[in-house]
């Protein structure tokens, strides 16, 4: 029941022109606060592939938590409760983002052992 | 229905036997009003936030029975000074009309009662809260440690925040609570977002009440 991976996929859509300078903050400030609560970046992926001077990109960053909801409690929302990442969120990052959508995934195949608590 | 809930927080240093002097004199004056169709004072549990050291729960059969019992000259004369003096040095309070609502086919004379007093951030959208609400009690579809629950909207409120929302529920024991709960992915991959600055949904004030006690007999659900 606990060994399952859940994934955390970040979908950011930065201002036009701001997508190098989003992906920059997000790394330093987000990103290294998150590895030290035990997630995993498996993957930073932009579309499309050229940083837009005049448009959009979006940026996909896909974060792993082993250990189930344990994992995700203890890593991801337990440890989170730093007023500093907050405002980075809310305050530094927000003037950066068009628009923004957290995911939480799974494989199908975890469904059946995540979900029987 | 009609409740009221308040969050007694006693001062550390505050000897037992002022605790059990102040909490009998609300046990005698809600003995004493017969308005009150439900009744609970129950010291919290280990792990609560913000949850206070008891939780004193009401219920009335609707608003009017709730303010005649507020006016009886006992209750000024008794329960009143318990809350403006130094006898406790803080409490948070709700009052709100039972809304929203569900049981599972379980009476259960003796279990857990969890609520969670929150406030929604300044600037809300009103299909956010809309949204939010639907999720939150959804819950129990998906969760079936929960047996009885309510998610309701407070007409009064005070302490820490104007609170506006409470979300009640009972289990068979704490394990509901703390296992099945906490560990659904509805909750954590769903319904957490609306708690977590780090999610676009985030619209829950950071400053709320999660609190907990064992009851003896039943507060949301039907009479065992």
């Amino acid at each position: 029941m606990s060994g399952e991976t859940v994934y955390v996929v970040d979908q950011i859509t930065p201002k036009p022109g701001m997508g190098r300078a989003f992906l920059d903050s997000y790394m330093q400030r987000y990103a290294a606060d998150a590895k030290e609560r035990g997630m995993t970046l498996d993957h930073t992926w932009v579309a499309p592939p050229v940083w837009l001077e005049d448009g959009s990109n979006t940026i996909f960053f896909v974060w792993s938590v082993k250990g189930g909801a344990k994992g995700v409690w203890g890593s991801l929302i337990g440890g989170r409760r730093g007023n500093a990442l907050d405002d980075w969120w809310w305050k530094d990052a927000a003037p950066m983002i068009v628009a923004r959508e957290r995911f939480f995934l799974s494989n199908p195949s975890d469904i059946a052992s995540l979900t029987n608590v | 229905m009609f409740k009221l809930t308040r969050l007694l927080y006693f001062p550390a240093d505050c000897p037992a036997p002022e605790r059990q002097a102040a909490t009998q004199k609300l046990r005698d004056a809600t003995a004493q009003s017969p308005m009150v169709k439900r009744s609970m004072l129950e010291p919290t549990l280990p792990g609560v936030l913000n949850g206070g050291d008891y939780i004193w729960h009401l219920q009335f059969a609707d608003e009017a029975a709730y303010r005649a019992c507020l006016a009886q000259p006992h209750w000024r004369e008794k329960v009143n000074p318990l809350f403006e003096g130094k006898t406790l040095k803080r409490y948070e309070s709700v009052a709100y009309k039972g809304e929203l609502s569900g049981e599972r086919p379980v009476k259960l004379a003796r279990g857990v009662y969890r609520t969670l007093i929150m406030t929604l951030r300044p600037g809300t959208s009103s299909q956010s809260a809309a949204q939010f609400e639907k999720e939150l009690s959804g819950m129990p579809k998906y969760i079936s440690s929960i047996k009885n629950w309510g998610l309701s909207h407070a007409s009064e409120a005070s302490g820490l925040r104007q609170w506006s929302l409470v979300w009640e529920q009972e289990y068979e024991n704490l394990e509901g609570l703390t296992g099945p709960y906490m560990d659904h992915p509805f909750h954590w991959g769903l319904v957490d977002r609306w708690f977590n600055p780090e999610c676009s949904q985030y619209i829950v004030d950071k400053v709320l009440c999660h609190t907990y006690c064992e009851f003896k007999s039943p507060v949301l659900g039907p009479d065992a």
